[in-house]
């Protein structure tokens, strides 16, 4: 479980660096939140996850390279959750 | 007459005639279909747009480089394009024209965002119908958007339902001296973008088209929100006199740049700027700043390169040094948050904020750690670089940071790489620990930054994004008094420069309290430094250490601010637009 980085959420710019690391993998990442899904390679999908700052995200991914595609996610979250 | 509210964004008064924003027309093909044949030509034309539009947001980006904030929306724009490329492409090669598939593609988008219940998303719409603008007219080869010029001698307030950030930012450099949306959020870039253009925005006010004729005279009073359309002279007067009051108040503040930061009884505060790239170096030199305070260095890390190599460290480290020099350039060693990275992310950290972050993190991540301490070392030779540990927790936080670096000085001698073996090594106190223990880690470090956000929420045990808690965020609290004040005089005892990089110091009456604490080193937001300035101009050192000495009397962070917003009103009034 990640949470999307203060205060403002997954907006436009976090949700570019999202869709950019995923899409270095094979694998098919997905992002929830609550109900909701988005593909973690598709920057509209992401935005429009509508991910408030602070909200519990999960990230599932299948394929080859899975594992290696969560960790870069998981990172990439520290990284934005610490400012940068 | 008639006055309307809507929501401020960016302050100043100004009074012009109404233009109202179009749309720039385009030749749009009706055509919807291509045949077969001419999938390959219709996909070329679709890449050369791209490629044009692409051309035309990084322009944009330079165009509006003061403001890095600003900047970066068009860097994201840049990333829809690319992102909606493809998906384009597939709608072309199954037979739709490219402007076809660019509309479909881009509206359904824009849809979707319009749809969602949070404004700061549903603002985004905007994003995305801007980048179909600009692909659009790529496609059909028209020009630019023009700024708009009324009837050629007139100021001109734009008066729009809405506007994408490319038009915002295209009304640069002309004769609009206002801006009126009757849609849009404080929020949107476009808001970001009016302000930082400077001129007065409102934005949110309802039927504000309907109400507006082109060529009325409009009267934008950005700071209150208020648009009042055809004003009497009573309104126009005071229109006149709030604008004067506004632009004459920023100016002074920024002539004043050049002035030294010093106390009425003549004790000079170094001002320093807090900065995230390196680009931002020239946004503090044009306030005055003496140097860099606090330099991020998290922007280096690139999701697509997990590990950025030592060049990568070292090209941004000599970008900022160039600029700043012969100032100060303090470099933070990475932040980052909890490390939670594990393959397959089975092991969270249950509390982030206390687990495998900054120095942590570093030195559970050795080697990336080490590229960065070369890279600091490398630099150090340039000029005056000094390195700062974030959440110093211990002693042997210091010792162990420091052997690596001892370690990375002896690899570059080995290698015979020019660099400075024993640059300058500070320590953040922003764990309750260090600033109880400022004593001991002042003997081994050159100096300290306290860092007030993370110093606040160990201290308190609350997160301030947590809105639950929010409230209780209070710098002025006792116990983060003592805690800065035992810090300050831990590194006098040892003659040690401290520095406070948090966001308390540039909040007036705190900056106030913390020069007379004996803070004499405060690195801000470079915005934020000539008001800090002005204040410090106008005050005594000895009338600071007062305030400061019966502040930390108080057993209560609401005794505290009652105090220094009373004993502080006459100090804080030069500080306020139109005060």
């Amino acid at each position: 479980m990640l949470r999307a980085p203060s205060p403002q959420g997954i907006h436009a710019r976090p949700a570019a660096r999202i869709v950019e690391a995923a899409r270095r993998y094979e694998a098919e990442t997905v992002l929830a939140v609550g109900t909701s899904t988005a593909r973690a390679k598709d920057l509209l999908d992401v935005l429009a996850l509508a991910a408030t700052g602070g909200v519990e995200v999960r990230v599932e991914a299948s394929g080859r390279d899975a594992d290696a595609a969560v960790a870069a996610l998981v990172t990439l979250f520290d990284v934005m959750a610490a400012g940068g | 007459m008639r006055r309307l509210q809507g929501i401020p964004v960016s302050g100043g008064s100004r009074i012009g005639r109404a233009v109202h924003h179009e749309a720039v027309p385009f030749a749009a093909t009706s055509r919807r279909s291509v045949a077969p044949d001419e999938v390959a030509s219709e996909l070329e034309r679709l890449s050369t747009a791209q490629r044009e539009a692409d051309r035309g947001l990084v322009e944009a980006q330079k165009a509006l480089v003061v403001d890095p904030k600003v900047g970066s929306i068009f860097e994201v724009h840049r990333m829809l394009l690319e992102a909606v490329t493809p998906e384009i492409a597939d709608a072309v090669r199954a037979g739709t024209s490219a402007e076809h598939a660019v509309e479909t593609v881009l509206r359904r988008h824009a849809n979707r965002l319009a749809q969602l219940a949070d404004p700061v998303f549903a603002e985004r719409r905007q994003d995305v119908l801007d980048v179909e603008r600009r692909l659009l007219r790529a496609l059909a080869g028209s020009p630019a958007p023009r700024v708009p010029e009324g009837d050629g001698r007139s100021p001109v307030v734009v008066v729009a339902e809405d506007l994408t950030p490319s038009e915002t930012a295209a009304l640069a450099g002309g004769r609009v001296v206002g801006l009126v949306l009757e849609h849009g959020g404080p929020t949107s870039h476009t808001a970001i973008i009016a302000k930082a253009l400077g001129f007065p925005c409102v934005v949110g006010v309802r039927g504000v088209v309907g109400a507006v004729a082109p060529g009325t005279e409009v009267w934008v009073d950005g700071a209150a929100g208020v648009v009042v359309v055809d004003p009497d002279s009573v309104s126009r007067a005071e229109a006149e006199r709030r604008g004067v009051a506004y632009e004459a108040h920023e100016r002074a503040l920024l002539e004043e740049s050049h002035l030294p930061a010093e106390t009425l009884d003549g004790h000079a505060v170094t001002l320093l700027a807090n900065i995230e790239f390196p680009l931002e170096v020239g946004a503090a030199a044009e306030r005055g700043a003496a140097g860099i305070g606090l330099f991020r260095t998290e922007f280096l890390f690139d999701p697509a390169r997990p590990v950025p190599d030592e060049e990568e460290h070292l090209a941004a480290y000599r970008a900022a040094l160039e600029r700043v020099r012969p100032g100060r350039l303090t470099i933070r060693t990475f932040d980052f948050g909890a490390d939670k990275a594990t393959p397959g992310g089975a092991t969270d950290e249950r509390n982030p904020a206390l687990g495998v972050r900054s120095l942590r993190w570093c030195f559970a991540h050795p080697d990336t750690f080490r590229a960065q301490l070369r890279a600091l070392l490398r630099v150090a030779a340039e000029g005056d670089v000094r390195i700062m540990l974030p959440m110093v927790a211990s002693l042997d936080d210091v010792r162990r940071a420091r052997a690596m670096l001892a370690e990375a000085s002896a690899s570059l001698l080995r290698e015979g790489v020019p660099h400075r073996p024993d640059p300058p090594v500070g320590a953040m106190i922003e764990v309750p620990a260090a600033a109880v223990i400022a004593d001991v880690l002042a003997a081994e470090v050159d100096f300290f930054s306290i860092g007030t956000n993370d110093l606040i929420q160990y201290a308190l045990a609350l997160d301030r994004t947590n809105e639950h808690v929010a409230p209780l965020f209070r710098p002025s609290h006792p116990s983060v008094l003592r805690l800065i004040t035992q810090t300050v005089r831990a590194a006098a005892g040892r003659g040690i420069p401290v520095t406070m990089c948090g966001e308390m110091g540039g909040e007036a009456v705190y900056t106030v309290l913390l020069l007379g604490m004996g803070l004499r080193e405060l690195s801000l937001t470079p915005a934020v430094i000539p008001r800090v300035r002005r204040l410090i101009r106008g005050l005594t050192l000895a009338r600071a250490r007062a305030i400061a000495a019966r502040s930390l009397r108080f057993a209560t962070a609401d005794e505290v601010d009652t105090y220094l917003h009373r004993a502080l009103a006459g100090v804080l009034a030069p500080v306020r637009p139109g005060g």
